[in-house]
């Protein structure tokens, strides 16, 4: 696994694909977009958790509904007002 | 992109209950079934779209995590086909309609001629029919060149022609030819001679030598002026008559009326009678036979659909009885005399001036016998060749 960190540091290379570490694109107050989550452990309409390769994301907001959902990537809508990597 | 597919794509909306409902998504998405609009809308329950065919697939996941799903609804275009595919009557009739929409859109419509100055439209209208263009045709058939070429060698008056297809319309432009100035064969030698029986009223000697005089009583076919003098010195002198005579003519008409008459009267039933004219051709829409014209007064008004060659036609029938009425003599007399004098009109030349008009009628039992003289001031005078 540190090989692997120091070749990609070493290459430039991006870490979301060679280590699978999440990407996290946030829109706005209106839109999150996480590549690489490992699955879903919370759903409300206030909180969604989400696990990941090296930290549980919570997402905070209000009237959250996920627009879209596959293997590697989720799409989060609402009015989201705070994200938490536990 | 996934919007436009999931248009056409037939997909339902889920309702989820059960305790592990992220579970159920964790595995969902672990198999490759593709969610969306995933809303958690409360305990225990969520709402989300997936595709008909991975219905089988989360149904099984659903049983493993005992959970319940319910179909709230299915939308895509190919739901809407498949909930309209026993009305084969809707395809049968979209399929009409769209040949027929094919068809007006390859069909001349509107033929517009422009240009025209001296040559009638309609006499236009006709040799462009001649020549292979006319309404109701497929506008894919227009030979342009051929009409073209055809027009040209048909009319004489057209100096140039031009037709572009737009569409249903035809826009066919004309040029006419400048008429030449007529030439005067001064080398021929011509005599001004009487075209009717009269008394000169004027005549104006341009040219030639005059033979006749105002006041004098001619004969069709008499010499006025002469294109052939012979000087004193007995040398033939040609010349090319150019002369206006104006001749006062006497137009005697006398026609015989029988007093018994047989009309037709209008009953006042009528009968209205529908068809439909596509291109040309009348479909009835009635049954039995046309009216005849013998028994019935038939008029027929046309209305045209969406300014295209397709009509629909009222056919009013009105039926008549035949009387036969007795009028009398004066009357008889007053119903035709207008009819002799426009008549007489008919045969004058194009410039006269009517003097005076006499009427008479007489009354032998049977027939009225109406005498009608024209008295008319008009051109008297034509070319001919003259002889030496």
């Amino acid at each position: 696994m540190r090989i692997n960190k120091k070749i990609t540091s070493m290459l430039d290379l991006p870490k979301e694909v060679t280590l699978d570490y999440p990407k996290i694109t946030i829109i706005g107050d209106e839109s999150i977009v996480v590549e690489n989550h490992k699955g879903l452990i919370e759903l409300s309409q206030t909180v969604i958790r989400l696990n990941t390769k090296i930290f549980i994301l919570k997402i905070c907001g209000e009237n959250l509904d996920i627009k879209s959902i596959s293997e590697d990537e989720i799409e989060i809508v609402g009015r989201i007002t705070g994200t938490i990597m536990s | 992109m996934h919007r436009v597919f999931d248009f056409f794509v037939e997909y339902d909306i889920i309702r989820l209950e059960g305790k592990y409902v992220e579970k159920f998504f964790n595995i969902a998405t672990r198999k490759n079934i593709k969610l969306w609009n995933v809303r958690y809308i409360g305990k225990y329950v969520a709402v989300f779209n997936c595709y008909r065919k991975d219905y089988g697939e989360i149904s099984k996941i659903s049983d493993k995590i005992s959970a319940k799903l319910y179909i709230m609804d299915s939308k895509g275009v190919m739901h809407e086909v498949k909930k309209y595919k026993n009305r084969i009557s809707l395809y049968v009739g979209a399929l009409l309609m769209t040949g027929v929409i094919v068809l007006f859109s390859n069909t001349v419509c509107v033929i517009t001629i422009s240009g025209c100055d001296k040559i009638s439209e309609d006499k236009i209208y006709v040799q462009l029919k001649e020549s292979g263009l006319y309404k109701g045709m497929f506008t894919p058939d227009i030979d342009t060149k051929k009409v073209r070429q055809k027009m040209l060698a048909k009319n004489n008056d057209l100096s140039w022609i031009g037709i572009t297809v737009k569409g249903a319309t035809v826009n066919v432009e004309i040029v006419e030819k400048v008429p030449k100035p007529e030439i005067i064969d001064k080398n021929t030698p011509v005599n001004i001679v009487a075209l009717k029986d009269g008394v000169i009223e004027s005549i104006t000697v341009r040219d030639g030598f005059l033979v006749a005089a105002k006041g004098d009583t001619v004969k069709k076919g008499q010499m006025l002026v002469s294109g052939v003098n012979e000087s004193k010195q007995g040398d033939l002198m040609l010349v090319h008559s150019v002369a206006d005579v104006k001749i006062k003519t006497w137009n005697y008409l006398t026609k015989s009326f029988p007093v018994k008459v047989t009309e037709r009267i209008p009953t006042g039933e009528i009968k209205n009678r529908y068809a439909l004219n596509l291109f040309g051709k009348q479909l009835n829409l009635f049954f039995g036979k046309t009216p005849d014209e013998k028994e019935y007064n038939i008029k027929t008004t046309r209305k045209s659909l969406f300014d295209m060659p397709v009509f629909i036609e009222k056919i009013e029938c009105e039926k008549i009885e035949h009387v036969v009425k007795k009028y009398s003599a004066k009357e008889i007399f007053e119903k035709n005399k207008k009819k002799m004098y426009d008549e007489i009109l008919n045969t004058l030349s194009e410039n006269h001036i009517i003097s005076d008009a006499e009427y008479n009628y007489t009354y032998n039992g049977e027939n009225v016998i109406v005498d009608l003289c024209v008295i008319a001031v008009e051109d008297g005078g034509i070319e001919q060749t003259a002889q030496y």
